[in-house]
This record gives C-alpha cells, structure tokens and sequence, in this order.
C-alpha cells in the first residue's frame, strides 16, 4: 500500500520534471547568462563603491566647512594682537624693585624725586 | 577540477540542476534561472569549491540551494529596504509559486505544483530531492545540510501532508 502510494508520488514527480526539462533553458545560454551576471553583480559594486564615496565625501565636506577643529578639539579664535603672552616662569625674573629701574624718574621743584 | 571539466561535470547535471533550482524559487522560472546563473558563477569562479566529501551531484545542489536562499534573504531586505535593491541587484522568488512566471504545467502537475506550495520549505525540498532527483533521504540532507534524522522527519510529514492536500484538491 505505501509502496504504491509511493510510487504514484513517484509517478507525478516524474510527470513534473519531464516538463521542467522540457523548458529547460540550454547549457551554455545559461553560462552566456552566469557572465552578464557576473557584470551585473561589478556594476552594483561599483554603485556602492561609489554612493559609499559620495556621501563619505560629503560628510567629510560638511564637517570641514560647518566644524572648525583642531587636533580634534573644539577652540576658540584668539585675537592674539590684543593679548600680552607671558610666559608660566616670567615671575622668576620678577626682582623687588624692578619697577624703579624701567620708570624714569622726575625731580619736583621741592628737591624730590617723583617716581 | 579544471574548469573544462567543471563546466563539462555542470552541463551534464544542468537539467536536474534547473529542476531543483525551480523547486528552490517556487517553480518561479525567471527566479529560478537567476539562481542556476549565479550558482554556475559561483563554482566557474572558484567561490564555491568541491572538496570532494559528498557526489558532486550532492556539492552542487547545496551551493544552488544555498544561493536560492541568499537571493531570498535579498528579496526581503528588497522589500524592506527600497533602496537595497538597487545595490543589490535581482532576487529570487520567495519559495511560493508564482502565477505571472510559473511553467506551463498539465493538471495534474499544476495539482502538485499547488499543494508543494502548501508545504514549510524543508519539506518541500526534502520531497524534491527524493521524489524528484532519485536521491536518497541521506543524500538529500547532505544537500540541505541538515542530520538524517531530521530529513527523515520532514520526509515522513511532507509525504503524509502532501498526500492528504493532493487528496483534497482531487474531491
């Protein structure tokens, strides 16, 4: 019974792929097709190589232009001719008394000296 | 393998390869023919590489069921993903058959074209390989990758279900 039944599945296999063969594409159109799609399959990667180029040249831009960065830190712009640079050891130099030497001295009419 | 010989071993397989390429794409023959071209592409180029473990029958329905199964993985992204298919080029059938590109088949065959249809996907490939191809139950999880215990059980329930659906559509 199941081997009949078997058989009849068989049978009705049988019937379907003598007409897939029958439609069967030829051997060597279906190679001829392997090659366009070997074509097909560079030309998509050359898509997303080049809309993966595109928006990374355009990100890229977009931070250039909109993101001023140094050293990958925001800063600030510094107007450095208003600014007096000192040193961190100029206080080293810094002696008692130094401002009487870089001042010029006046002479009051009382005889005294007028820093 | 030279790839003389390969493609010589493929011309002889090549319409037992197209059956079971129709059977992966739900009897979708554009899908189908999609499949076969990429899996040939795939073994001329040496991306896929018989190690000689099983028949080379066995090696080459794996790798066309394998790609049958990328193209459809690519077909859902597709679906989700608008744009994917655009990068991703052409996808395969969804393992349904398809009215609009399905082979002209008798009724009898339509019948059973139908009720495959019907079946979960290892069923359905488990009942090709052996009804279909002549292979074992063995060989048959060979080509899907899956033990034979568990390819004896698909086999059982897809005969059992595919029996009762055909014995339904005959009332």
């Amino acid at each position: 019974m199941t081997n009949d039944r078997d058989r009849a599945l068989h049978e009705l296999f049988g019937a379907l792929r003598r007409e897939a063969a029958a439609g069967a594409p030829e051997f060597h159109d279906a190679l001829t097709g392997a090659a366009r799609h070997r074509q097909r399959i560079r030309r998509a990667r050359r898509r997303v190589a080049g809309i993966t180029a595109a928006v990374a040249a355009t990100a890229l831009a977009l931070v250039i232009l909109a993101w001023p960065i140094t050293g990958g830190k925001r800063v600030a712009f510094v107007d450095l001719a208003t600014t007096r640079w000192e040193a961190p050891t100029d206080f080293l130099l810094r002696t008692p008394g130094a401002e009487l030497l870089r001042a010029v001295p006046t002479f009051t009419t009382g005889g005294r000296i007028h820093l | 393998m030279s790839p003389e010989d390969l493609a010589a071993q493929l011309e002889q397989l090549h319409a037992a390869a197209f059956g079971w390429a129709l059977s992966c794409c739900g009897w979708d023959r554009a899908a189908a023919e999609d499949v076969l071209q990429a899996s040939y592409l795939k073994i001329l180029d040496g991306r896929a590489r018989f190690g000689g473990r099983s028949s080379f029958r066995t090696w080459v329905f794996g790798v066309i069921g394998r790609t049958a199964r990328e193209a459809r993985r690519r077909a859902a992204l597709g679906r989700w993903l608008p744009m994917a298919r655009l990068l991703l080029g052409p996808d395969a059938g969804d393992g349904r058959p398809d009215a609009a590109t399905a082979l002209a088949h008798a009724e009898e065959t339509a019948r059973l074209v139908r009720a495959l249809g019907r079946l979960p996907a290892r069923q359905r490939e488990v009942l090709h390989l052996v009804f279909y191809q002549d292979l074992t139950i063995a060989e048959a999880a060979a080509v899907l990758g899956v033990a034979l215990g568990t390819a004896r059980t698909h086999y059982e329930r897809g005969k059992t279900a595919l029996r009762r659906m055909l014995e339904e559509t005959e009332r």
